[in-house]
């Protein structure tokens, strides 16, 4: 930085926190007083000066809090719930897959009918 | 000698007559003393908060609910310290928690800032001059003093600030932010060195 440039820099920075120093103090305006009263007669008659102001705050977000976690548990409960009836096959359609699975020509044993196998019509027994 | 309901509700009514100006006297006190207090300490601490804002309207806003805050703590109150000390606590809390809302607020306006939709003189202090260029220029100037007050940690700020304003003593600094004279001859100190740096830093770039 050049030594000019520096200085300038120095300046400015002085004057700039100068400011403070030449700051006037504000008048206080009629109206403060007015508005703080009828403010404070406001917050009487809606209770809201019963509370601490923190405390209140505190109470609220307490709230805020639990209501959160209420719906986040009731969403997610939800969900599963959604989640496990699409999942769970039927027990009858269970059924109907497994034999359909083990009727299928790669889990035959024999590529004939067994010699015992009977035919249901007549209940005599077959001839190879 | 058996009484009546009519005599109780009676009873109860002559307690009410005699309790009712006692309680009317005592919400009458407290108000009345609150009155003084405002009367007493409005300008200060109007001031105090404008130290920090830089602006009459947030000044007089925040300095309503250092009032309310007083009036709603003032049975709490333990008279561990002076009434102004206190007083004057709150004023300097409540005003750092109006410039952490600001920059918060902040992150989302700059982009209003940056197509023009804020008006860039909204917040710049109210000056006796009538000529706009002097006007702008000073605030500008005061736009840049505020940035880097506000990039300070807040207790540098805090006992900066509040020596930089007439009618608070060192020992009166030290008992609002409940540490010793010797910690905010310190701050005052750092606070100082590093404001200078950052804006020597900041004209050098500009």
């Amino acid at each position: 930085m050049k030594p000019d440039n520096r200085q300038n820099a120095t300046e400015e920075a002085l004057k700039t926190m100068g400011i403070l120093d030449a700051l006037e103090p504000l008048e206080v305006r009629l109206q403060f007083r007015v508005r703080l009263m009828e403010r404070i007669e406001r917050e009487s008659l809606t209770g809201r000066l019963n509370h601490a102001g923190s405390g209140a705050l505190i109470n609220y977000r307490f709230a805020f809090i639990v209501l959160l976690i209420i719906v986040n548990v009731s969403s997610a409960l939800v969900v599963f719930f959604n989640t496990t009836e699409r999942s769970a096959p039927l027990f009858s359609d269970l059924r109907t897959t497994i034999s359909d699975d083990y009727s299928s020509p790669t889990f035959a044993y024999y590529e004939q009918p067994a010699a015992y196998s009977h035919n249901t019509e007549t209940m005599e027994p077959r001839t190879p | 000698m058996q009484l009546t309901m009519e005599d109780a509700e009676h009873t109860a009514m002559a307690i009410g007559a005699a309790t009712a100006p006692l309680q009317h006297s005592a919400m009458t006190t407290r108000e009345e003393l609150f009155r003084t207090l405002v009367g007493e300490h409005q300008e200060m601490v109007i001031n105090t908060c404008y130290r920090f804002v830089f602006n009459r309207q947030d000044a007089e806003d925040i300095a309503q609910d250092v009032f309310v805050e007083v009036f709603r703590s003032l049975d709490r109150f333990r008279e561990e310290s002076k009434l102004s000390t206190w007083i004057y606590r709150i004023a300097v809390t409540k005003s750092l928690d109006h410039l952490r809302r600001l920059k918060r607020k902040k992150r989302f306006t700059s982009l209003k800032r940056i197509i023009g939709a804020e008006d860039p003189t909204l917040n710049l202090p109210t000056s006796a001059r009538d000529n706009p260029e002097e006007t702008m220029l000073e605030g500008e100037r005061t736009a840049v003093l505020q940035n880097a007050l506000n990039s300070l940690p807040d207790n540098q700020k805090t006992a900066y600030l509040l020596s930089k304003q007439d009618g608070h003593t060192n020992q009166e600094i030290a008992d609002i932010m409940e540490t010793s004279v010797s910690a905010v001859e310190s701050l005052v100190h750092r606070a100082k060195k590093n404001l200078q740096e950052k804006l020597q830093a900041f004209y050098a770039r500009n």
